[in-house]
């Protein structure tokens, strides 16, 4: 089993590496353009305390802090192939991009993720009251 | 340079500001001391308002910035595709360009013109007399 994900990754891991990462960018892209335009009407509020209050508490319900960790996943996602994508047009490590897809941005924007989705579960889904 | 390479620029240089104005506003709307004890509500963010000006102007810049690469971005993608020829393109430019002037206007006014972020306007300096 173990080795048939390696020879997997082995075999197709490098070379669509860069056909991953291009859809990742896109996708990620569209989503937290999506959020953008929820996260301005949100925004909106602010013209009226009271509302803008009620908007928060329902934000702070689990459902709706699942999304802030989807959210988190998908940010990191872009943020970390951004700046690999970044640093390949200013020709810093061209021959190890690939690499920098799998361990630079999935590697360490897992590391990342887990910092920041971990403390996000406990407090604000598993201890949410109200 | 010519157009397309002034969009490939700033589209790096605006992703380059995103990363830092995004900590920014993480830290600030999440981990500072105010927001960890009470969480965060409207009362906290006027309060910073009336303190600090800065806040409004970096976060119109924020906004600006992210609806810029967001829909640049968007734009990047469409283009992308191919289905869009030449005589559409413009077509597709402007309605962009459009939805990020209403989207910079309609974001804008939840700091501008708010009453109740604005301590020189009546409502505010009742507000902030009242404290």
């Amino acid at each position: 089993m173990t080795s048939a994900i390696s020879l997997t990754i082995r075999k197709y891991g490098w070379r669509y590496a860069g056909n991953v990462a291009f859809w990742v960018q896109r996708l990620t892209g569209l989503a937290l353009v999506g959020y953008l335009i929820l996260h301005i009407h949100t925004i909106r509020d602010l013209q009226n305390p009271k509302t803008f209050d009620e908007a928060l508490h329902t934000f702070s319900k689990p459902l709706f802090k699942m999304g802030e960790i989807g959210l988190l996943a998908t940010v990191i996602l872009h943020a970390l192939n951004g700046i690999r994508l970044t640093m390949v047009d200013l020709g810093v490590g061209l021959t190890k991009q690939r690499q920098m897809f799998w361990y630079f941005a999935i590697g360490v924007g897992a590391v990342l993720f887990l910092a920041g989705a971990i403390p996000m579960f406990i407090y604000g889904i598993l201890n949410h009251h109200g | 340079m010519y157009g397309r390479v002034i969009n490939w620029y700033l589209q790096r240089i605006t992703g380059a500001a995103l990363l830092v104005l995004l900590i920014m506003h993480f830290w600030v709307e999440h981990f500072t001391t105010e927001v960890r004890a009470h969480g965060l509500t409207f009362e906290i963010i006027q309060k910073r308002f009336f303190a600090n000006p800065w806040f409004v102007a970096v976060d119109i810049t924020f906004l600006i910035v992210a609806i810029y690469h967001g829909l640049n971005g968007l734009r990047n993608i469409i283009f992308d595709f191919g289905w869009v020829t030449k005589p559409m393109r413009i077509g597709v430019t402007v309605l962009l360009i459009g939805l990020g002037l209403m989207l910079a206007v309609w974001g804008i006014g939840a700091f501008r013109g708010n009453p109740h972020l604005n301590p020189m306007s009546s409502k505010g300096a009742q507000i902030a007399a009242a404290r």
